[in-house]
């Protein structure tokens, strides 16, 4: 209770500095899936205590193949349901279709319980490609306009990788690399939430297939990186063409994503990683305060020492917003207090 | 023989209006510097004066349209008159509302008062005895009549009505300053009442303070165990590499150099009271000692830790010493066990190496020769950017006493991932049919893989590139078994522990040719 109305408290008084400006370069942040859902909106509500000129840099993009997440975020935001019509207005048999199942009937048959398969999510994400891309183009411009001369900015995205939706991420991807052929600038932040056992509603069962959906994921991102292993026969391309709805063909350049970031939750419970993820991705979106400028200039400075663009690709964080350093201060706080009171009194 | 009469002066708020000062922040005496108390009482005074001046503007503006040499008329008498009691009531509301104001000022300014006197002066009695005095001066008097003239009364000679206008003037004046002396009255009494359950209040906290910090006391313990200066993490991926010694040390190093400035105190009371949320520092239901205590501790630490200059941050803290190059060296190893260990796992040295772009905290200036313990503490190979060569000689370097060490545990990811993958496609009822045929497996991947990898069209994807990732992890791991550094096992389990399990021998090659 203390430490949260000090943080209330520290909210208040960083609302009340006007005078610093958190983000230098503006942000879309887009949540992908449920998981990842929660933690924009909690990213979201953070944010909505910043001055206005850091607050128009941000532009929140849900993305989720369940209608239901669309109540659970505020209702001036951007949300793109990743849902198909029914089965019978659908042909099947087109491209757009068979690049992700065989035929149509499967789809029906690609959910695991509770636990989708990525192919769902997949075919969703190229129906809905039209929509996701205005979305995305309309973000951009509302936090650059282009009238003020801001053309680089950097995109979040943010996906839990033991989900289904986040079978919509090569779609994304192609959607972003379409988007930054235009007169945009911008890095690609991935920030991938990996699955934990005691977070699993069924360890002995869902927790396997999150894992299953991980390694998936990350062999895509591996395979779309343009790393070469063995022959290099089909990898070593860091491009790839993505089908969608109804039947356009788009090629997708690499480089895909700037960085990626695994974030683990330091203990098992949703509100403990919405809450940890969060906060994390509010230091690393607010660039020109505290520890987002910190990581920033530590991330400019490890590509630049890299030795192929390859090998700063993927990072891992885990930087002083899990407490440690706090700790030691207030602990460095109560020793300054003993030292006063028991000298004094 | 003189006469002397003894009748009283009677107020006047026009007289008042020069002799009062008008402060900018009237109750600036609360902040603990010797005001008298005959300077606080005019500066409360002058306040509350202020915010009638515009009701007196208006009075004054109705005279003057009363003026002796003009015509009257009934209506004008009316109007006259009941536009006086509106501003009269009006002086009324402008009032209690400043009281209201101000008397909630010194309630807020008394608790910060309250926690800074805490924190640089708990040895010195209250400070707010001194306005005790003020007491004298808070006297209710009794409202004046404001007659209520007629036309009649008002429709008279030029000099009858000069005179009678005057009178009215001057009971309206008097009302006034009444009307603010009672309300500065308010004022104090309800600043004495404050003052008085700040005076019981600060005794009993000092006592609780006391208690909290002596030998045996709660804050005592909390300081010299080292147990609480150890900072675990329940994150996997956190790991404090400082002792509960080293840190108690660095604490004291720090302090020794950290002075409060007078705003920095006005912050903490700030922080304080808005942690607080409503609950008073002093009276009866006030916070307790504890939580008073662990918020003074929150809202201070801010203030070390953005006081604590980066240039002189933890490493040239730590650097004291001959063992320190060894130290650090040890910590690296550490660090490299941890989270490098873990990015191997899931990654594989060789073809993307991991960035480390973590732990960025303090940066200390450290001499030269501290390159040559951390290249030896990182085992050598590793890319590690937190280490730079500095142009003056010396070298930037940063780690943080959080860093990331992953228990060995933990490490398993990037194999429970395959086993789980393998898992899926082999052990359950779709591969019982391709017992022990590789073509047989290729195929099962093949027939399955649109469940995983939605992106993969036969002709456009990367399905096949992820099957030949997928083969070329299964062959590196087996493979690779003799390549893992024994030093980053700890011990705990062999490699032939980590890898079997994953794969069988059998499983290594898949055959990546699309049989399609």
């Amino acid at each position: 209770m203390v430490s949260q109305s000090i943080r209330d408290a520290e909210a208040l008084t960083h609302a009340s500095s006007k005078a610093a400006n958190r983000i230098a370069s503006p942000s879309v942040v887009i949540g992908l899936g449920s998981t990842s859902c929660q933690i924009v909106r909690r990213l979201d509500e953070v944010s909505s205590a910043w001055t206005f000129s850091d607050r128009k840099s941000l532009g929140f993009l849900y993305m989720d193949t369940r209608e239901a997440t669309r109540g659970e975020i505020s209702r001036s935001s951007r949300f793109i349901p990743l849902t198909l019509p029914h089965f019978s207005n659908l042909r099947d048999m087109r491209p757009w279709i068979t690049e992700c199942v065989p035929e149509l009937k499967n789809l029906s048959l690609s959910r695991e319980g509770a636990l989708g398969t990525l192919a769902n999510a997949g075919v969703a994400g190229r129906f809905n490609y039209g929509n996701l891309r205005g979305h995305i183009d309309a973000t951009i411009e509302q936090v650059c306009p282009y009238y003020e001369g801001v053309t680089y900015l950097r995109v979040h995205v943010i996906a839990f990788l033991g989900g289904g939706t986040v079978g919509a991420l090569p779609v994304l991807l192609a959607a972003l690399a379409e988007a930054r052929g235009t007169s945009y600038n911008f890095s690609v932040v991935l920030h991938l939430v990996l699955p934990q056992r005691g977070m699993s509603r069924d360890p002995e069962t869902t927790y396997p297939l999150q894992l299953r959906n991980a390694y998936s994921t990350l062999q895509f991102l591996r395979a779309a990186s343009g790393i070469e292993v063995g022959k290099g026969e089909y990898t070593g391309k860091d491009s790839y063409n993505v089908t969608v709805y109804p039947d356009k063909i788009i090629n997708a350049p690499g480089p895909h994503f700037d960085v990626a970031l695994l974030h683990r939750s330091p203990k098992d419970s949703l509100p403990v990683q919405r809450v940890h993820v969060a906060r994390i991705l509010e230091g690393l979106v607010a660039d020109a305060w505290g520890t987002g400028q910190d990581w920033w200039a530590r991330y400019h400075e490890t590509m630049r020492e890299a030795n192929n663009n390859m090998d700063a690709r993927f990072g891992s964080i885990s930087s002083r917003e899990v407490g440690l350093l706090d700790g030691f201060f207030v602990q460095t706080a109560k020793q300054y207090l003993q030292n006063q009171w028991r000298t004094q009194l | 023989m003189a006469r002397f009469s003894f009748r009283r002066k009677r107020l006047s708020f026009n007289e008042m209006t020069n002799r009062i000062p008008m402060p900018v922040d009237p109750l600036d005496f609360l902040g603990g510097n010797r005001t008298a108390s005959r300077d606080a009482y005019a500066q409360i005074h002058g306040a509350i004066h202020g915010v009638l001046g515009e009701v007196e503007r208006s009075i004054s503006s109705l005279f003057e349209r009363l003026r002796p040499d003009g015509n009257i008329s009934d209506r004008m008498v009316l109007e006259a008159n009941a536009e006086l009691r509106t501003e009269l009531a009006r002086a009324n509301t402008f009032s209690d509302v400043k009281r209201d104001e101000m008397l909630i000022s010194i309630g807020s300014r008394l608790e910060s008062l309250f926690i800074q006197q805490l924190v640089i002066a708990p040895d010195e009695e209250a400070p707010v005895r001194r306005w005790a005095a003020l007491a004298d001066r808070a006297i209710r008097r009794d409202l004046p009549v404001v007659s209520e003239p007629n036309h009649s009364t008002l429709d008279v000679s030029p000099n009858d009505r000069k005179k009678r206008l005057a009178r009215w003037q001057s009971e309206t004046d008097e009302y006034l300053e009444t009307v603010c002396l009672n309300h500065v009255g308010e004022v104090i009494h309800g600043l004495l009442e404050e003052a008085n359950e700040y005076a019981a209040s600060w005794v009993e906290m000092i006592t609780d303070l006391r208690r909290l910090s002596a030998s045996g006391g709660q804050l005592y313990q909390e300081v010299t165990d080292a147990e609480h200066w150890s900072f675990d993490s329940d994150d996997p991926t956190v790991k404090n590499l400082l002792t509960g010694g080293q840190a108690q040390d660095i604490a004291m190093r720090i302090l020794s150099r950290f002075q409060l400035s007078n705003q920095d105190l006005a912050d903490i009371a700030d922080t304080v009271h808005n942690s607080l949320a409503g609950k008073p520092v002093y009276g009866s239901n006030r916070v307790d000692p504890v939580e008073l205590q662990e918020l003074l501790a929150r809202a201070t630490a801010q203030k070390i830790q953005s006081t604590v200059s980066i240039d002189t941050g933890f490493l040239s803290l730590m650097s004291n010493g001959s063992r320190f190059g060894e130290e650090l060296g040890e910590l690296l190893v550490d660090m490299h066990m941890g989270a490098a260990a873990m990015e191997e796992k899931m990654w594989r040295v060789g073809d993307v190496r991991v960035g480390h772009v973590d732990s960025a905290s303090g940066v200390g200036i450290t001499a030269s020769n501290l390159h040559d313990s951390v290249l030896r503490g990182l085992g050598g190979g590793r890319k590690f950017a937190a280490v730079e060569g500095h142009p003056g000689d010396n070298h930037r370097f940063e780690v943080q006493m959080s860093t990331v060490g992953a228990p060995i545990s933990d490490l398993a990811i990037y194999r429970d991932m395959v086993n789980a993958w393998y898992a899926w496609h082999f052990e359950d009822v779709r591969s019982v049919s391709v017992n022990g045929d590789a073509s047989g497996w290729s195929t099962s991947v093949s027939k399955e893989s649109w469940k995983l990898y939605p992106d993969i069209g036969e002709e456009t994807g990367v399905r096949r590139a992820i099957i030949e990732l997928i083969d070329d992890d299964l062959k590196k791991l087996w493979n690779g078994r003799e390549d893992i550094a024994t030093r980053l096992t700890n011990g705990s389990f062999s490699d032939g522990e980590l890898l079997n399990g994953v794969v069988k021998p059998q499983d290594k090659i898949v055959n990546t040719a699309d049989p399609d």
